[in-house]
């Protein structure tokens, strides 16, 4: 009996131990979090913390940024910056703990839920007074970052879906380039005349991310995704549209079974750039979102084709959309506002700036840049290729999207998991559509 | 008087050595503990206060969401799969190692590297890669002539092998306890089982694993444990795909706490967690009784039986 009371001790000992060892680990990560905050010195006691997440590229280049304006202003910057698995985890801790950095970097997807909690301030007035100059931003295009009709996020730069294409594999199958009018239907007979020539084939429209297809799918009905007054899934009363959008899809499940698509246990597995067909010349099309279109050109080392996602057969119109890449935001325990919109104004008009973060944040709202961008001479091809692709775009739909609805992120990965089953054969594509949105109702409300 | 005074002393200087642990132990082991018991009764999403929502939160886990029957269903086929697997192989090589070798530290390192490396993301990111279409895995088979192109780690019915693997691959703890109850065992029964005529097969079954099953029982528990709490394999290797083949409970938790914003909803999962991790280490507890032996226990039964007939006789 004792005995067995010492085994007992033992593994409660050990359960202890244990939790100790969860303990450590988090005051480690802690710890590298903290060395992550580079605080740049000055004799000015203005101080201002700004948070982003990105690459090690984006860090490099707005570090350069801000230090220069640190050094111009006499201001003192501390830096919070990670990448995008960990941000929002720090930024909720941080918003429970009241100690929100000042300027942070937000989410098409994280937006309305920090607004609509108070945690972001209203930028409105600022951009009224001049503050923040809009002189060569199209309003329009500033409606992005509108939650509960408080404009709490200055849009970055403005991304969209495109289709990159392979000029060298389409020029050795003797297939003429896609056309920006194109349908699913040619996309698809595309594919796969490329694939019977050369034996490439295409990857799978956005499995990673099925929203972004389906997306402009419903839009060539003339709908938006979540609808705009209310996030509903207005589309989804529409059976002209569920049946147009699951034919498409069921297309799609064609070319994996035929072979001129990936096959989706590969494609599911990539991660980073360098794994995807494309970036290694070994895929004819992919569809990704503009923003990367750089990085794709880069790891391939040649310049891709753009065309815009392909219309629906029986929908005339174009189902392209304009979204905010991302935004620039104040949040409400920020102590010093007016230093904190000079800095944003400088991140979003300065010419300087642009010319060091190029696209990285996407395309840039004001023309000035644009037009700087594109008359410079030393300006990168591959930035000029997708300012020159937004331009074809803007001309085609001039509103940008707003910020998903709350629970948006939850609602999408029941779709992309479906959209998967589906390419796997697991799912038919009309019971994807009508588990999405069956389950979407649920979750939205 | 002097006395207590003399007492607190003594007792401050203990606080004081316990201090950093008990710090430790309170801002990240009891204050959660308790506050995530009292958020799971609320809507919580972090960014404002939370509100007080009764049971909702479990009434929805057990009635509305598919996910977490999924999720779960998950979990329980990989620890079923994991545990047995993982001791049974750390068995192996604990037996394997326990003889009298110049080399046996060496071999004990070895084996017990990947323990100290498997928890980290960067051997998660290295399983990924081997186990994809393209990875080293499907160049071996190849090699050796077995035509295998699949891609591990995203097919429906391998996926989750993979995430298995590596946990059975990480068997160096439990090898090692069961190594140190391995040499416990006095040299002098397998003496007398030699002398009765049993070979390595018997000596095994009817030595070796009855006086080691108080190691063994504890390993299981404590394996038990941790197998439910699987998170960063599955997180990083498949992020719970394909079709959430591989959505463990920790982490479709963690995605409901962090990234769908319901951390009231979230603490209501961690508690169901651990009300089944309860169940299942006191249904191990339970049948301790029928599979585990204590050395002196079985002497005391002996003594008790002997004791018995004495008292039969004198009567």
């Amino acid at each position: 009996m004792r005995v067995k009371r010492i085994a007992s001790i033992i593994v409660i000992a050990g359960l202890c131990m244990n939790l100790m060892g969860c303990g450590n680990a988090a005051q480690e990560e802690k710890q590298m979090e903290m060395s992550d905050e580079n605080v740049v010195q000055t004799e000015n006691n203005e101080k201002l913390r700004v948070a982003w997440w990105g690459s090690q590229e984006r860090h490099n280049a707005t570090i350069e940024v801000l230090d220069k304006y640190a050094e111009e202003n006499g201001i003192e910057f501390s830096y919070e910056y990670t990448s995008w698995t960990s941000y929002f985890e720090n930024l909720a801790t941080q918003a429970v703990g009241n100690n929100l950095p000042d300027i942070i970097q937000m989410s098409a997807q994280d937006i309305v839920n920090y607004t609509q909690n108070g945690q972001l301030i209203d930028l409105q007035e600022y951009i009224d007074n001049g503050s923040i100059d809009t002189s060569s931003i199209d309003k329009n295009s500033l409606n992005g970052g509108i939650v509960n009709e408080k404009l709490t996020g200055v849009t970055t730069g403005v991304n969209t879906a495109a289709v990159i294409y392979n000029k060298d594999i389409f020029d050795q199958a003797n297939v003429s380039y896609p056309q920006d009018d194109w349908t699913w239907t040619e996309f698809l007979t595309t594919a796969k005349s490329i694939y019977d020539a050369t034996g490439i084939p295409t990857e799978i429209p956005f499995l990673s991310e099925a929203r972004w297809a389906v997306d402009s799918m419903v839009r060539s009905y003339g709908y938006t995704f979540f609808q705009r007054e209310d996030g509903k899934l207005a589309w989804a009363d529409d059976e002209k549209v569920t049946d147009g959008v699951s034919k498409t899809i069921d297309a799609i499940y064609g070319g994996v079974k035929e072979g001129y698509l990936v096959d989706p246990e590969v494609q599911v597995a990539w991660s980073t750039t360098e794994d995807t067909y494309i970036a290694q010349g070994k895929s004819a099309m992919s569809m990704i979102l503009s923003n990367y279109y750089v990085a794709y050109c880069q790891a391939l080392g040649q310049e891709l084709g753009l065309a815009m996602l392909p219309q629906m057969d029986d929908a005339s119109q174009n189902g392209m959309y304009l979204n905010p890449n991302m935004y620039w935001s104040i949040s409400a325990n920020c102590e010093n506002v007016d230093a904190a919109i000079k800095v944003i104004n400088y991140l979003i008009n300065d010419p300087e700036v642009a010319k060091v973060i190029g696209v990285d944040r996407g395309v840039s709202l004001s023309s000035t840049i644009r037009n700087d961008f594109i008359n410079s001479e030393d300006t990168d091809p591959y930035i000029r290729s997708s300012i020159d692709y937004i331009n074809r775009v803007s001309d085609v739909v001039s509103m940008t999207n707003t910020p998903d609805p709350i629970n948006a992120t939850e609602a999408t990965n029941v779709l992309k998991t479906d959209y998967v089953a589906v390419m796997y054969g697991e799912m038919s594509a009309k019971d994807c559509i009508q588990d999405f949105v069956t389950q979407t109702q649920n979750i939205l409300n | 008087m002097k006395k207590t005074h003399k007492g607190i002393r003594n007792n401050a200087i203990g606080y004081l050595f316990i201090g950093p642990w008990l710090i430790c132990f309170l801002a990240f082991t009891a204050i959660p503990f308790v506050a995530s018991f009292i958020l799971s009764f609320t809507e919580y999403n972090m960014l404002s206060a939370p509100v007080f929502v009764g049971l909702d939160n479990y009434k929805k886990l057990f009635t509305q969401d598919d996910l977490f029957l999924t999720s779960l269903g998950v979990t329980v086929k990989f620890v079923a799969l994991s545990i047995p697997l993982r001791l049974g192989f750390a068995l192996l090589v604990a037996v394997i190692l326990n003889r009298k070798s110049k080399a046996i530290p060496i071999y004990r390192v070895v084996y017990y590297l990947p323990s100290i490396l498997g928890g980290s993301v960067a051997v998660s990111v290295m399983w990924k890669y081997c186990f994809s279409k393209t990875g080293v895995v499907n160049t071996f088979l190849q090699t050796i002539g077995i035509p295998c192109d699949i891609s591990w780690i995203s097919n429906k019915s391998t996926a989750l092998w993979c995430i298995i693997l590596l946990f059975i691959w990480q068997f160096g703890s439990p090898m090692l306890i069961f190594l140190s109850g391995l040499k416990q065992i006095p040299q002098s029964y397998y003496e007398a089982a030699v002398m009765d005529g049993a070979g390595p097969v018997k000596k095994f079954f009817k030595v070796t694993l009855p006086l080691l099953s108080p190691i063994i029982f504890f390993n299981l528990v404590m394996q038990l444990i941790g197998g439910f709490m699987v998170f960063s394999q599955a997180m990083i290797i498949t992020d719970g795909g394909p079709m959430n083949r591989t959505l463990v409970y920790a982490l479709y938790l963690y995605r409901q706490s962090f990234a769908y914003y319901k951390m009231g909803y979230g603490c209501a999962m961690a508690w169901v967690l651990l009300v089944i991790i309860g169940f299942f280490t006191a249904l191990v507890f339970k049948s301790s009784s029928a599979w585990v032996f204590y050395e002196n226990e079985m002497i005391d039964v002996k003594k008790q039986k002997k004791c018995k007939k004495q008292m039969k006789g004198e009567k």
